[in-house]
């Protein structure tokens, strides 16, 4: 395990209390906190480098454009693309998949195709390709999940049905599934499929290294691993970048403008129209380092860890079944669970009573929560700065609910 | 725990007119789109001007929208139907004597929706 106190004294928001307790927090899959360096480094860039990049020949545009520009090498080698040329910046995950959407999607699908996706997909890898198939008329197929949260044969159902697109979650944010990419890929591949990924809940606890996932796009949030909000980066592979039309029009993507056509960019600019998120992007470049600094590898370790523990704790408690795969090994730190009698809403407000923050809900998986006859499910995730304490308090206060709620 | 004391407990766990009801003169299900959760609300009104002569209620919801729904319903028996179309958020919010969070008030004044709903129709068609 990593030396908690010292992290944790790195994330300013941690020492406080809530509702008169110590804070525990254990709702990093929806967002992370942030360490002092990362809100340190908004504030320093706005005191002393901001300007608006690639438009201004003047000394502190210069200094913005490479400090923008280097954060884009260094998401670059955090996993392992093999040009800074791949990394697109967005708002999150979400515009990432629209992106792939509206400008690989438009470009190359047509009726006669299929989109592969699978029924365990965060709402922002299934309603942007909703939408564009009543525009464009392909077919939606998904994969099915098993009773213990594993994908329900994957392989045959992309050999099967043979999608022009396969796009899935690297780790599902319920069922805290680690997703078998790598060999899914390759078949996918092998049918002539072009793979995204939805990387959202991984990039936080895992090195990911888009080569060897055998990945074409893949998208993530800065918010969910340690960064600002309204960063997000959505890797493509160069040749496929460079194919697609762009995605929003504006300043900054074009080359040459007159007042009937427009030529533009190369990519990843021809991407990142208008003024993107400057300061956040240099705070994104903060989290990096201080992921870096800590390590990907202790940081995995520390939250397999405290998974395995949670796991086992969560189960022994009666009445409360845990979705997803028993096996820690394949169980990425998210536990959805359900209490026998409680609904989850009310477990998470008497939670919060004791300080100790989780969420409630559907966690924008409502297909997910339908297939598993639910209607909400109170989830607890894990960052590096958690312990196996604050584990146990999460086991004495769903007790405690029980208790108060009489169930 | 405010939020969970004594009274709105009981009213989650032994709810007022839990129930489908025979024969309901209007009902109306009415979802809470933030968590999914679904209200059946019946009612039988008589009269006129019309009174609400029998109310209840069925929900997967939780014990904020169970013990609200429960409270509501005998609140509303035997009233005439324009009075208790007066009946507003912050009545409702009372009864939880200030106890909740903004995220919480939606399911407290989710079974004053459905009320609300379902009035507006039986009034305009009685
Ligand atoms: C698996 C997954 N995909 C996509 C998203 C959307 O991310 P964002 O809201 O940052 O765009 C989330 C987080 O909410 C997620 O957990």
């Amino acid at each position: 395990m990593l030396n908690a106190d010292k992290i944790r004294k790195d994330f300013p928001i941690l020492s406080q209390n809530v509702n008169g307790k110590p804070l525990v927090y254990l709702d990093s899959a929806a967002t992370s906190q942030k360490p002092a360096v990362v809100i340190g480094e908004l504030s320093r860039y706005y005191s002393k480098d901001n300007a608006n990049i690639h438009r201004g020949v003047h000394t502190l545009a210069e200094r913005a454009t490479a400090l923008f520009e280097g954060v884009r090498e260094k998401t670059a080698k955090f996993i392992s693309a093999s040009s800074p040329k791949e990394i697109v910046f967005t708002q999150g995950t979400t515009e990432a998949i629209n992106l792939v959407a509206y400008s690989w999607g438009k470009a190359n699908l047509t009726s006669k195709d299929t989109v592969l996706l699978t029924i365990m997909e965060h709402h922002s890898n299934l309603v942007p390709w909703q939408l564009l198939s009543k525009e464009l008329g392909f077919k939606l197929e998904f994969i099915m999940v098993t009773e213990d949260g594993y994908l329900e044969n994957p392989e045959e159902t992309i050999r099967k049905v043979k999608p022009k697109l396969l796009a899935f979650v690297h780790v599902s944010n319920v069922l805290g599934t680690i997703n078998p990419v790598k060999k899914l890929s390759k078949v996918a591949h092998k049918v002539g499929a072009t793979v995204l990924i939805d990387g959202a809940q991984a990039v936080s606890h895992t090195s990911v290294n888009v080569q060897s996932l055998g990945a074409d796009f893949y998208a993530f949030s800065a918010h969910k691993m340690l960064g600002p909000t309204g960063v997000g980066v959505l890797y493509g592979r160069r040749d496929l970048l460079e194919s697609m039309p762009p995605f929003m029009g504006g300043g900054e993507m074009i080359r040459e403008v007159s007042l009937d056509k427009s030529t533009y960019k190369d990519s990843p600019h021809k991407f990142e129209a208008g003024t993107p998120n400057i300061g956040g992007v240099a705070g994104f470049g903060a989290a990096l380092d201080y992921i870096s600094g800590v390590g990907m590898d202790g940081i995995k370790t520390h939250t397999e860890e405290l998974t395995a523990y949670a796991l086992d704790s969560l189960s022994k408690i009666d009445g409360l079944r845990i979705y997803g795969p028993r096996n820690p090994e394949d169980h990425g730190p998210v536990i959805a669970f359900t209490v026998e009698g409680i609904h989850p809403h009310d477990l998470a407000t008497v939670l919060d009573g004791e300080g100790i923050a989780i969420r409630s809900g559907n966690h924008c998986t409502m297909p997910l929560h339908k297939h598993f006859d639910l209607v909400a499910t109170a989830r607890a995730s894990f960052a590096l700065y958690n312990t196996k304490e604050e584990v146990d308090k999460l086991a004495e206060a769903v007790l405690e609910a029980k208790k108060v709620l009489g169930a | 725990m405010d939020l969970y004391r004594e009274e709105i407990l009981e009213h989650a766990k032994n709810p007022k007119n839990w129930g489908e009801m025979e024969n309901p003169t209007v009902k109306v299900q009415t979802p809470n789109p933030l968590c999914g959760d679904v209200i059946d609300l019946f009612l039988k009104l008589e009269g006129d001007p019309p009174k609400i002569t029998e109310a209840s209620f069925k929900t997967n919801g939780c014990v904020v929208s169970v013990a609200s729904s429960s409270m509501l319903t005998e609140a509303i028996k035997g009233k005439k139907a324009s009075n208790v179309l007066k009946l507003g958020e912050d009545d409702v919010l009372s009864w939880f004597g200030g106890t909740l969070t903004s995220s919480r008030r939606d399911c407290a004044l989710l079974p004053l929706k459905a009320l609300k709903e379902i009035l507006g129709k039986a009034i305009i068609v009685g």
